[in-house]
């Protein structure tokens, strides 16, 4: 066998330990790092989330009352990642529900999150209760190995939905119009000129795209013009449909000189992005 | 239909605690409430959206098929574009009657979310769920065994006379119904979050034995308020 390329702390070097005061800064750190590419986290700082686990609430426990709520997993003294555990759920008494597993990225970071949550199923236990939930999101690759290793199942049950609606098209581009440019520049299209109008229900927007920047601008006299179902306006938007599925769904038309290429441009614009909701920060 | 209109009660706005009230007030009390609260959702490293997050949704049971909770979100509606927010996002069931009030609204399912969890103790899990659901009128009176396979576990059997339940330890020479789910499912259907027809559909929960068994076990799992549960 040969020798190990890079040296990296093995799963035995994680230690486990409950939240003090001070922990907040790594923590958000972490949370920051982890969510970073997902739809959805706002941003946290060591305050916020300090402040919003100051109490138990409907959204979540207190570390205050209840310091292992929250488990940090540390190797040697950097910490490396961490579980936020409410045990007393509302509503759910019976249950433990696990609404964050943020770890730092890296080769170690299976061992880690299995670690945490494996942690906090054997708190659940000790503690009597009779399930323990995971309220993650289910596209954190990380959480739901780390799930599957320790025989957490899914059930598609019909249950909780997220639901979106558009209320401003043109408000809704001009606060996206930043991470529109992002994606634009960093792709083949960076240098492409034009306008391109959207219009959906009763809602029309343009986006004039000039020199890598993307701006609202007028819908009148685009080269591309888009018409989106209302049902599926949400989805492409905030990343759950990317255009092109749109297109062959017929829920979306495209009319442009190379509508092929118009697609493409479309799909780096609006990309499949991952979705998560922490419910600490929605409820 | 005047005399309707007249005794329709006002809807009402009230700022509170950073977001917004709507209301509708019979007596002084609400009858039927929303909340907005101002959510920032990311988009991407580099930018943020203004969403105006819906919490809080109610309506008291007995002003309930009066039209009220339309009128109520009429005017949360109007409030969202009142103040700016470009887009309005929620968390429901999609088992609930509320969901196609929203989709009403002009609502899309962004996801549905499958919550993946573990039941710790399975045997005690099951036999506290039938426990519960003995006590319900259509189960009653009923007596017999029902075995409960939990696919991931080891079957449960349990005889229930009279409202009370026993858990056997050895398979009794004949079972009036077997029931087979997934744990996470039979866990959903005990708190209300799906319903038994659902699984049925989807083929996640099957059953076999006597038809007047299961439909004694339906009924009382039927008759769990559905829920939204997951996050």
């Amino acid at each position: 066998m040969s020798p190990p390329t890079r040296k990296t702390p093995s799963p035995a070097k994680i230690r486990l330990r409950s939240f003090r005061e001070g922990d907040e800064t790594a923590v958000a750190q972490i949370f920051t790092v982890y969510m970073t590419g997902f739809v959805g986290p706002s941003p946290v700082t060591p305050q916020s989330w300090r402040r919003h686990y100051r109490r138990q609430t409907w959204s979540g426990p207190s570390v205050e009352d209840d310091p292992d709520c929250a488990r940090l997993a540390l190797v040697g003294s950097k910490v490396v990642g961490y579980a936020v555990t409410d045990y007393k759920p509302e509503f759910e008494d019976d249950n433990a529900a696990v609404q964050e597993l943020c770890v730092e990225r890296g080769p170690n970071a299976d061992a880690i999150a299995h670690a945490l949550l494996a942690d906090a199923e054997q708190r659940a236990r000790t503690r009597g209760k009779q399930a323990i939930l995971l309220s993650l999101s289910a596209e954190d690759a990380i959480a739901m190995r780390a799930a599957q290793t320790l025989g957490f199942r899914t059930s598609n049950n019909g249950g909780a939905v997220f639901m979106v609606a558009i209320t401003d098209l043109p408000r809704f581009l001009r606060e996206v119009a930043p991470e529109l440019t992002r994606r634009l520049s960093a792709s083949e299209f960076a240098q492409w000129s034009g306008t391109i109008a959207i219009e959906s229900g009763q809602m029309t927007s343009g986006l004039k795209l000039s020199k890598g920047r993307v701006q609202v601008a007028p819908a009148r006299g685009a080269g591309i013009r888009v018409a989106i179902h209302p049902e599926a306006l949400p989805p492409v938007l905030l990343g759950q449909l990317r255009v092109s599925e749109a297109f062959l769904q017929n829920r979306l038309a495209v009319t442009a000189s190379d509508r092929m290429q118009a697609l493409k441009l479309l799909d780096v614009l609006f990309p499949r992005t991952p979705l998560y909701l922490p419910k600490g920060q929605w409820w | 239909m005047r005399n309707a209109a007249k005794r329709q009660p006002p809807i009402k706005v009230a700022k509170h605690d950073g977001g917004t009230h709507v209301y509708a007030e019979v007596d002084g009390k609400d009858a039927s409430r929303v909340y907005i609260g101002r959510k920032q959702i990311r988009v991407g490293p580099a930018s943020e959206i203004r969403m105006a997050g819906i919490g809080g949704v109610g309506t008291e049971p007995a002003m309930r098929g009066r039209g009220i909770a339309r009128r109520v979100y009429e005017r949360t509606m109007r409030e969202v574009h009142q103040q700016r927010y470009s887009c309005t996002g929620l968390f429901t069931g999609t088992t609930i009657v509320a969901h196609r009030l929203y989709r009403d609204f002009g609502y899309v399912d962004i996801k549905v979310f499958a919550q993946p969890g573990k039941l710790l103790d399975p045997a005690a899990f099951v036999a506290k769920v039938i426990a519960g659901l003995a006590k319900r009128r259509s189960l009653s009176d009923w007596r017999g065994t029902i075995t409960v396979k939990l696919r991931e576990h080891r079957p449960v059997r349990l005889r229930l006379e009279a409202g009370a339940v026993k858990t056997l330890s050895r398979a009794p020479s004949t079972t009036d119904l077997s029931i087979t789910v997934s744990s996470m499912a039979f866990a959903a259907l005990s708190w209300g979050g799906t319903t038994p027809e659902y699984l049925l559909t989807t083929r996640e929960l099957e059953w076999q034995g006597s038809e007047d068994a299961w439909e004694c076990l339906r009924q009382a799992l039927s008759a769990n308020r559905p829920c939204i549960h997951g996050y």
